[in-house]
């Protein structure tokens, strides 16, 4: 097992499948695809952020589930909200398939099941609290063969960890850990309507390769649902808003009219 | 009123991927209607999305299988319904948006239609310029036209624009003529 402190000072060099030119990965949804110009380079970390009820967990899922068809399996760390619900949610969407979880092509995890294994449950983190968490986190991304994750979400995680150097040094471990073994990653964080930041801590914002806002517009008191890349590195991607549907067989995106933004 | 057959004979002869403004006058809104819908969905056999926001998808619906015209390929994009407060539960072939104002979810919802049925013939019957004018701005109802009709061409969707009447902003109409291979104007004097 690597350690941390070989994340965090040692790796001086990318493994083989990520020195050469980053790949990007179609996500399989077809807007998005079209909007980052073709996919999300292989290893990257992107923040999904936007306030509740803005279609962030969805269409992380619809990520997840179309990576698994194409037979990349995934990872779906819940904090936020049980795996039960979870399904519970995901199964009015047509794309959804459960067979690709009794297959052990995706894997709902519970993060509360793991701190409940580590004992950590009802406690402040320490350091070698998060440092055990990080390779947890390691071991199931090697253990299950993990390209695609997602934590939903980084708060709620950070939330647990108090301090900011904490915060910090966890958010730095995790991306190393899903960069270096190949797996590209959602961070889902969760902010206040409103707000112009695009993460609670700042830090989830600094270390991500890509930023991708989910938020809602009102115009003349119609509330539509709105998505926008600010950036995603390795990519020439759409800056344009978007406005964003769910829909049964997934995310469809059509261009915000100029004449109707605020 | 315009004569029984005249939108069939317009309609008919087009090609596969033709986008048509069709101009009628008040009076002959439902032969308009029904021959348009009969002509792409049962004579030329597509399947087809009624754009609504003009009257809700159930009363057109009520109309259409009245004079006998079959809607098996019809799916409603219905955008009245929701905002008179009417029923929206029980309708397989209807999917509603809010509001006439919301046209991008109108894109959204046509991609849907698109999507769904991408591996058949479609037609996409938009009803009509002149009740989303009530609810929309002129510039903003035209970069719709000119967004949706650019979408629909690329996807190769046979698109009939509806106009009821001649009371459309003169910057919409500009842009109908614009963007439409062909003009229809079966409105008095227009024929």
């Amino acid at each position: 097992m690597v350690t941390i402190t070989k994340f965090i000072y040692g790796v001086t060099s990318l493994p083989g499948h990520m020195v050469q030119t980053l790949k990007q990965i179609p996500t399989g949804i077809e807007g998005l695809d079209g909007a980052l110009n073709g996919g999300v380079p292989q290893g990257n970390v992107v923040l999904f952020t936007g306030s509740c009820g803005t279609g962030k967990t969805t269409v992380a899922m619809e990520y997840l589930i179309k990576g698994a068809k194409m037979g990349e399996n995934g990872v779906f760390i819940s904090v936020t909200e049980p795996t039960f619900k979870l399904l519970e949610n995901m199964r009015r969407y047509e794309f959804f398939d459960e067979v690709l979880i009794d297959d052990n092509k995706i894997f709902l995890i519970d993060l509360l099941h793991i701190y409940r294994k580590m004992g950590l449950l009802d406690r402040e983190r320490q350091i070698t609290d998060i440092d055990a968490l990080v390779l947890a986190f390691e071991d199931i991304v090697k253990a299950l063969d993990i390209k695609r994750a997602v934590v939903d979400s980084i708060t709620a995680v950070c939330n647990r960890l108090k301090e900011q150097s904490r915060i910090r040094d966890f958010i730095f471990n995790l991306v190393n850990i899903f960069t270096y073994n190949g797996a590209t990653s959602i961070f889902i964080s969760e902010i206040s309507a409103g707000t112009s930041d695009y993460s609670v801590y700042g830090v989830e914002e600094a270390v991500a390769d890509g930023i991708i806002v989910f938020d809602d517009l009102e115009r003349r008191g119609d509330m539509m649902r709105t998505m926008q890349i600010i950036k995603m590195r390795g990519t020439q991607h759409s800056r344009a808003k978007y406005v964003m549907d769910l829909q049964s067989d997934g995310m469809v995106l059509a261009p915000l009219l100029k004449g109707g933004s605020d | 009123m315009i004569q029984e057959g005249l939108v069939t004979s317009k309609l008919e002869p087009l090609g596969e991927a033709s986008v048509v403004s069709l101009a009628i006058d008040t009076d002959a809104y439902f032969i308009g209607v029904k021959e348009a819908v009969n002509t792409l969905a049962n004579i030329k056999g597509m399947k087809g999305a009624y754009v609504t926001s003009t009257r809700p998808a159930r009363a057109i619906t009520n109309k259409l299988l009245l004079d006998g015209v079959s809607l098996d390929n019809i799916f409603f994009i219905d955008s009245i319904t929701y905002s008179v407060g009417g029923g929206t539960g029980g309708s397989d072939n209807v999917v509603f948006v809010e509001s006439p104002a919301m046209l991008e979810t109108l894109i959204l919802k046509m991609a849907w239609f698109n999507r769904r049925f991408k591996d058949s013939k479609r037609f996409i019957l938009l009803d009509s310029v002149n009740t989303l004018a009530v609810y929309n701005e002129a510039n903003m109802l035209s970069e719709f036209i000119h967004i949706l009709v650019n979408k629909l061409r690329i996807e190769e969707v046979f698109t009939v624009i509806l106009t009821v009447g001649d009371n459309i902003p003169d910057q919409v109409d500009s842009m109908l003529r614009l963007v439409c291979d062909e003009t229809i104007n079966l409105r008095k004097g227009g024929v």
